[in-house]
């Protein structure tokens, strides 16, 4: 879609069209989800934080700069949505534990091959297992740095942390990560 | 530089480290750990389930029961579509189910149409107001801070013709009623060609004040045949003959057609930055 376009479509949603509100919706969802997903590890809360998310940016338009990227702006409140989602789950005890990592024990791997080995169920279970065991600030930092390509000047201020804060979460994020695959990869 | 420590390693892999990434390219461990860290980030990447391409409009489907209906003086199209039978059939008159529907909702959306094309109107034209006006700045900026005066001034010249290409469609659909509907109540008409008038003025100002003179001129045309449509007398058949006969040797329609097809092209062509490349053809 060329910038115009886009502006026109945009000013008109912040109006209150709700067909231009659903051509934005329909632009930026699958790219939603795709972060809601990396964030949440769950597709299910993931179509949660992506329909919240959308919800949230209808209700706060008008307060939206028009000369902004609205696809900037919606991924912060993806961001956000999933912060509060992954606060709440934690909150429940669902997944995350604060300190060292803790892989299962129960994990086991026999694969012949560092091929196979990226290929099979196994390292994915492994690494969704390391990747329960981040805080969900280092989860957040990580996904957006790693996947999503921000920098860490971003990642700070999308949570709101100092410049420093948001390093050192994405290297004890990788730390981690790194404690919990490398002795899968050392076997390969 | 002492050797890289595996924080700083991580920098490096991520691009964010210029100073760790020249004592990699010249220490070979350090390399060697820079290679075995980047293989284990890349197993990372791993995929996120698909969705098809109709999953837009399936969160769509979701999301829609939970908007509030914003805007003030707005309504949603589908409130509309729900009300245009009624209020645009003529003062306080109903028709009988199925009867005329089609048209009259298509009206409806049409006044719909119009009542957001007036607002975009004032947005297109205060944001391109915004632009191109004298600016107040002092001309401390460095070459970085014109570039972005220049692209904003070419953005707003784009959203200021893409605005312009959907009014001229509406007063097209407007204008084909005038000439082709039934002569004895074209009061539907007279009150949408109302609501283009004020868009119109806003349009035509800023199409001047872009340098944009063929688009100006056209919609100075149009402005003139909008006007003598909505002080046409209720019952004046003759005078709607007048009309009609002013469009048609002035070949307004056609104008339009022509002007809105140019500025759609334009809108898809790949220089926005021209001035003005319009074919005079008023």
């Amino acid at each position: 879609m060329e910038a115009g376009e886009a502006a026109v479509i945009l000013a008109r949603a912040r109006q209150g069209d709700q067909d231009a509100f659903r051509v934005l919706v329909e632009l930026h969802a699958r790219a939603a989800f795709r972060l809601a997903f990396r964030l949440m590890r769950d597709e299910r809360d993931a179509e949660d934080v992506v329909q919240e998310s959308f919800i949230r940016a209808h209700r706060r338009l008008p307060a939206f700069e028009a000369r902004s990227n609205f696809g900037t702006w919606l991924h912060r409140i993806v961001v956000n949505c999933a912060l509060d989602a992954l606060r709440s789950r934690d909150g429940r005890g669902a997944s995350r534990r604060e300190g060292p990592v803790e892989i299962p024990q129960t994990l086991t791997f026999d694969g012949p091959s560092p091929e196979r080995l990226a290929r099979s169920g196994e390292i994915r279970e492994r690494l969704e297992a390391s990747m329960r065991m981040l805080t969900t600030q280092e989860r957040v930092a990580f996904t957006l740095r790693h996947h999503e390509g921000r920098s860490i000047e971003d990642i700070g201020e999308v949570l709101g942390i100092q410049h420093s804060a948001a390093k050192h979460a994405v290297f004890r994020a990788v730390r981690k990560l790194r404690a919990a695959l490398e002795p899968l990869r050392r076997e390969a | 530089m002492t050797h890289c420590s595996d924080d700083d390693l991580v920098l490096e892999y991520y691009g964010e480290s210029s100073e760790a990434s020249a004592h990699v390219a010249m220490c070979a461990a350090c390399a060697e750990r820079a290679r075995d860290l980047a293989s284990l980030l890349g197993t990372l990447d791993e995929p996120v389930p698909a969705r098809s391409a109709e999953y837009g409009r399936e969160v769509w489907d979701r999301v829609q029961p939970h908007l509030d209906a914003r805007g003030a003086g707005l309504v949603t199209p589908a409130e509309d579509r729900g009300a245009s039978v009624v209020s645009l059939d003529g003062a306080g008159r109903t028709r009988p189910a199925g009867t005329n529907i089609a048209r009259f909702s298509l009206r409806g959306n049409a006044r719909w149409a119009l009542a957001a094309a007036a607002t975009l109107a004032l947005v297109a034209s205060a944001f391109f107001a915004g632009r191109l006006s004298v600016q107040p700045e002092p001309a401390v900026s460095a070459p970085t801070h014109a570039a972005v005066n220049t692209a904003d001034t070419q953005m707003a010249r784009r959203v200021l013709l893409m605005s312009v290409a959907d009014h001229l469609e509406r007063s097209d659909r407007v204008l084909t009623d005038i000439m082709n509907g039934p002569a004895a109540d074209i009061s539907v008409e007279q009150q949408w060609a109302g609501d283009l008038i004020a868009a119109n003025r806003l349009f035509r100002q800023d199409a001047l004040d872009a340098n944009e003179a063929s688009v100006a001129n056209v919609l100075d045309e149009l402005e003139r045949a909008l006007l003598d449509v909505v002080h046409r007398p209720a019952d004046a058949p003759a005078d709607l003959d007048q009309i009609r006969r002013r469009i048609d040797s002035a070949a307004l329609l056609f104008k339009v057609r022509v002007l809105t097809n140019e500025l759609r092209e334009r809108e898809l062509g790949s220089d926005v930055s021209s001035t003005s490349t319009a074919v005079p053809i008023s």
